[in-house]
């Protein structure tokens, strides 16, 4: 049986289309069996920072009314060994699925794969409902802006009531020059408010944009600092128990100890 | 005028010393603390409710002028601060009964420190009794079953005593917290000024 994880932050524009590509790649690098889910219906964007735009035949919304088979509408990426996409439908809106059928569609997922990652839309309505209805896990997506946490502390207030257990903290696009003249919260301060235990931190990166403008994930490309992030996440979510390493810091026990000594 | 222009200098150089990342901090933890509040519905009004409730026990207050309110409090120096609950009670008249009320705690303990004594003084007794009865069995067991019936009376009333004692001291504590934010709230009305 699978694993459903569901990527959701409230705000729009943290970077859960890329968490969520650049996750499921991660975890078809290392052997597990995949599939990408986008329910951004309307408004879909995982197929294109993925580069499979031009392989969509049938969607979403297509299998939910059956006018196609499940398999007939995942689309398999070649450079990946077992990395599936289900595209959203992009001429549709949000109210052409309701949260029964989604959690028979992720049900039936979770018979075929080892994880099914959801990418949530922005937002608390229906697609946010949607997005959770078939769950076992969720992370959330937050950067260090004001806005984006105060989203996220509302995303996480719906999610305990839903009873999605444990929520976890991914702090994307942390910019670690900031962080020391004091003028970017670090991530402390995020995870104190929150009160949430992290998975991972990603650092501020223009391989992003370059890869998603080439259409690959930037796990794929070796210079990419958000793409070691991402590979170490998907190590943490399949088991291994890493200290989270913060953009900017040194690892390690000694470098903690000096940390400890040069706080105010 | 004039102040104000002064206090916009003042202000541009004293904002540079705070990090904009605290300010940020501040900021959205009083903003984090209204919207869950504001989510578990009425938790405010629930609390102001409750607050007002201990207090007229003690202070005739004017309940339509009370203004309860979470919201950050102002440093020295101008700047935002940590988040405060700030309530503003005003009173009419200190109540005759309050005055009551701390003569019978009083009371209540002078009572509490009898009834140990009295307490000892039976303990003492029984022992006496065992030593006297040594060789009469049933008699010996009969004295044994009071000795515990006093004591297990004594421990009642002392646990009874004990919690009434504990919520007395918990209102005399909120007491002091309401004098307190009122203090502060009258400062920071005479700074203003």
């Amino acid at each position: 049986m699978g694993e459903v994880i569901v990527i959701t932050s409230g705000k729009g524009g943290v970077g859960k289309t890329t968490t969520t590509a650049n996750l499921g790649s991660a975890l078809a690098l290392k052997g597990k069996k995949v599939v990408l889910v986008d329910t951004d219906i309307g408004l879909r964007n995982l197929d294109v920072v993925m580069g499979l735009e031009n392989r969509i035949v049938y969607d979403i919304v297509d299998v939910v009314e059956e006018k196609c088979k499940l398999r007939q509408a995942l689309i398999k990426d070649k450079r990946f060994n077992e990395l599936f996409l289900l595209p959203a439908a992009q001429t549709r809106d949000k109210s052409a699925v309701n949260e029964e059928q989604m959690k028979e569609l992720t049900n039936k997922l979770k018979e075929e794969f080892d994880y099914i990652l959801i990418d949530c839309p922005a937002g608390i309505e229906q697609g946010f409902k949607n997005a959770i209805a078939g769950a076992d896990r969720a992370i959330v997506v937050t950067t260090a802006e004001i806005s984006a946490i105060r989203d996220a502390d509302r995303i996480i207030g719906l999610l305990e009531a839903s009873e999605i257990r444990n929520p976890e903290l991914i702090v994307n696009r942390l910019r670690p020059n900031m962080v020391k003249k004091g003028e970017m919260m670090d991530v402390e301060d995020i995870v104190d408010l929150l009160s949430i235990d992290l998975v991972g931190v990603v650092p501020d990166d223009e391989y992003i944009i370059t890869q998603t403008n080439k259409g690959e994930p930037v796990i794929s490309n070796h210079k990419a600092p958000s793409g070691k992030a991402y590979i170490e996440i998907a190590r943490r979510i399949l088991g291994e128990n890493i200290e989270v390493s913060v953009p900017g810091r040194e690892k390690g026990f000694l470098a903690r100890i000096k940390r400890i000594f040069s706080k105010k | 005028m004039f102040d104000n222009i002064i206090k916009f200098f003042k202000n541009i150089s004293k904002n540079e010393k705070k990090d904009s990342k605290e300010t940020a901090k501040d900021r959205l933890q009083l903003v984090l603390m209204q919207d869950r509040a504001n989510v578990s519905a009425d938790f405010l009004e629930l609390m102001k409710q409750e607050i007002i409730d201990v207090i007229k026990k003690y202070i005739d207050v004017d309940e339509n002028e009370i203004d309860v309110r979470l919201t950050n409090k102002p440093n020295g120096d101008g700047t935002t601060g940590a988040p405060a609950l700030f309530a503003n009670i005003p009173i009419i008249s200190i109540k005759e009964e309050s005055k009551k009320i701390v003569a019978d705690t009083d009371k209540e303990k002078q009572e509490e420190v009898k009834k140990e004594e009295n307490k000892e003084v039976s303990e003492k007794n029984s022992e006496d009794k065992v030593e006297e009865n040594e060789q009469d069995e049933s008699k010996l067991e009969e004295n044994q079953e009071e000795v515990e019936e006093k004591k297990n009376e004594n421990e009642e009333e002392e646990i009874v005593e004990e919690k009434e004692n504990k919520e007395e001291m918990e209102n005399s504590e909120e007491q002091i917290k309401e004098k307190e934010t009122k203090e502060k709230t009258g400062e920071q009305d005479k700074i203003e000024a």
